[in-house]
């Protein structure tokens, strides 16, 4: 069989998910970069999976996905965070980070759709300083919010949270995207082998990884094990339809009917 | 070296950081790096295998209240035609209940009731210690016995005097809020304002009393508002020594606020790691799993705390204004033996009180669904 090329990003809430996958699969070439930047390998056929943002999974041109696996939390995540000076209904400008354009999309949809605000919109990129912001508020995802220094800021708002609350629905952040025409023969148990491995070694994987995030390992494998949900059940995939409708009333990812998984 | 990097040094070495540290950190983003400083605070003052929980009931002898909180979605006017006061039958089977789920402890709070005399509460105290020697009678917060002092037209003193001499054996932390009168005034209404709050704890630390302190946060407070809530308290710990412990939480926004948005367990994890490190006299802090619920509330104990409060029978103020979370005992225990630690009860000053476990190494499920998720 040919070599399947996979791409994923290097974060802690990924590792359960490609600890062991090229043991489980020898065919699979494996390379790590940024959540977008996958997400434009996927779409210029440079790779064949990838483990890319939801909403980049709706961008994309007849992507499928493996079934049953995602990055999602069902209430808070605690690394995508909506920092504001004012309540949600009072947000008049926002700073969106570049580095997530799936909790971009997010913020948007909250303040639209739930509050009924259509504030300016200030993109951050990725490299740009978080300090000495004028919007009202900003979202940060992961390290940037942790270098952050945001006096004023008083509100912090967990999006994962927020979306539970007002869905009532798990977020379902990421999920293993598949170019259209791509086969997963025999490589699709092992993302499945792979993911259940992880997960059942998340002790051993926060053991390694706690020191260099200098996290504690007990917080860390809690994170990995309950913060952070690697499913994707009948209650996730409704949670994905409602942010793809959602998404799509806003314009923001095109309009297409679709949530299936790989066959 | 940053100055948020240098006050977390400090302040995890143990030494004392001062209100501007505490500013400082309020404006550092870092939940974990901040929850790491916090966690080694807590090492270092809980360096024991357990983590501890109390079993009580939360028990509302009245929804009837002089006050108007603008976030309680749980007070009546007595006129009310569902205001209540719970008759003896009720209290006394409320507290069999608790003793037969092991239960050491009943925390009662109104209502700050516009006409029950003082006479009122020294026999209800009576009665039940007379009954249920062993259960402690955690009750009347602040508000309330300054809401006493006031009506009976007695000096405070005296009032605590009389309820202590009746039975009364802690004094719960509740109606703290923010300890800042600009804040008090535009959230509540007819409520003890900051120093009365504090008087109350002061007076009743002297008597030889002991109780908990709180902070309700998240609503129209500034950092600056937060430091200076745990300020006073640390000032006021300083003094007497008499808090057993901190507990914090995020508005659970109801009644005028039922719109206004709650915050969630980012800032909630972050307030109590920042509360870890700034208050070094306090003891312990107990998770609130019940307004966070129990994933957060396991997590919380990698923040700052070391007790995950009590196994809430029942809990009728957070749970008028929306969200409230359950844990069974079991519950409890199986997720503070997740995260490492062996579950074990305590009473309010923090005693053992059940058997101790077998002394076996903690194996943790490899894989668990079991807490209760939010939605």
């Amino acid at each position: 069989m040919a070599t399947l090329r996979v791409g994923a990003v290097n974060y802690l809430n990924t590792k359960p998910l490609v600890e062991r996958l090229t043991d489980f699969a020898p065919d699979i070439d494996l390379s790590f970069d940024l959540p977008s930047q996958l997400a434009d390998q996927l779409a210029a056929g440079d790779l064949d999976v990838g483990l890319v943002p939801v909403v980049e999974f709706f961008r994309g041109d007849n992507y499928t996905f493996v079934k049953n696996i995602a990055i999602g939390s069902r209430g808070p995540v605690l690394s995508v965070t909506l920092f504001s000076k004012v309540p949600w209904a009072a947000i008049r400008s926002v700073s969106l980070d570049e580095g997530s354009r799936t909790s971009a999309a997010l913020t948007q949809m909250i303040l639209r759709k739930r509050y009924g605000v259509t504030p300016v919109v200030e993109p951050l990129p990725i490299a740009a300083p978080a300090d000495d912001l004028t919007t009202d508020a900003v979202l940060l995802i992961g390290d940037r919010a942790m270098r952050a220094c945001l006096p004023g800021y008083r509100f912090a708002y967990d999006l994962g949270e927020e979306w539970t609350a007002w869905t009532g629905l798990p977020m379902v952040f990421a999920v293993w995207a598949v170019r259209s025409g791509v086969a997963l023969g025999d490589a699709e148990a092992a993302f499945h082998r792979a993911k259940e491995y992880g997960l059942a070694h998340a002790g051993v994987i926060a053991q390694r990884e706690a020191a260099a995030l200098g996290l504690d390992p007990g917080y860390c494998r809690r994170y990995m094990s309950n913060i952070i949900r690697y499913d994707l059940g009948p209650a996730e995939l409704a949670g994905m339809t409602r942010y793809h409708e959602l998404a799509s009333e806003l314009g923001l990812v095109p309009e297409r009917a679709r949530a299936s998984g790989a066959a | 070296m940053t100055t948020i990097d240098r006050v977390l040094a400090k302040a995890a070495d143990g030494t004392r950081i001062t209100p501007d540290e505490c500013l400082a950190l309020f404006s550092c983003r870092d939940l974990h790096k901040l929850g790491r400083a916090a966690h080694a605070v807590t090492l270092r003052l809980h360096p024991e295998p357990y983590r501890t929980f109390n079993i009580d009931r939360n028990i509302n002898y009245t929804n009837a209240c002089a006050a108007v909180c603008d976030f309680c979605a749980f007070y009546r006017k007595s006129a009310d035609a569902d205001a209540y006061v719970l008759s003896r039958e009720e209290l006394y089977k409320k507290i069999e209940e608790t003793i037969a789920l092991g239960g050491d402890q009943v925390l009662m709070q109104g209502g700050m009731h516009p006409s029950l005399k003082l006479e009122w509460y020294e026999e209800l105290l009576r009665d039940l210690k007379a009954r249920f020697p062993g259960v402690n009678l955690h009750a009347f917060s602040p508000p309330e016995i300054w809401h006493f002092h006031k009506l009976n037209k007695l000096p405070l003193e005296t009032v605590l005097r009389r309820l202590k001499d009746a039975g009364l054996g802690s004094l719960p932390g509740g109606g703290g809020e923010i300890l800042v009168d600009r804040v008090r005034k535009e959230l509540t209404k007819g409520k003890a304002l900051a120093d009365e709050w504090l008087e109350v704890c002061r007076v009743w630390h002297k008597l030889g009393g002991k109780g908990t302190c709180t902070m309700m946060f998240g609503h129209i407070e500034t950092d600056a508002d937060r430091v200076e809530h745990l300020t006073r308290l640390r000032d006021l710990q300083d003094e007497t020594g008499g808090f057993t412990a901190f507990i914090c939480w995020t508005m659970q926004p109801g009644h005028k606020m039922a719109d206004f948005p709650e915050m969630g367990a980012f800032e909630y994890l972050r307030t109590q790691a920042i509360a870890r490190l700034f208050l070094d006299n306090v003891p312990n802090i107990q998770s609130s799993w019940v307004t966070q619920g129990g994933k957060i509330g396991q997590v919380a104990l990698f923040f700052g705390a070391n007790d995950m409060g009590s196994l809430m029978i029942e809990e009728n103020v957070v749970a008028s204004a929306g969200t409230v979370h359950y844990l069974t005992l079991e519950e409890i225990k199986r997720s503070i033996r997740e995260a490492g630690w062996e579950p074990r009860q305590r009473n309010v000053y923090y005693q053992l009180i059940d058997e101790a476990p077998p002394r076996t190494p903690i194996a943790a499920p490899l894989r668990d669904t079991s807490l209760p998720l939010l939605g």
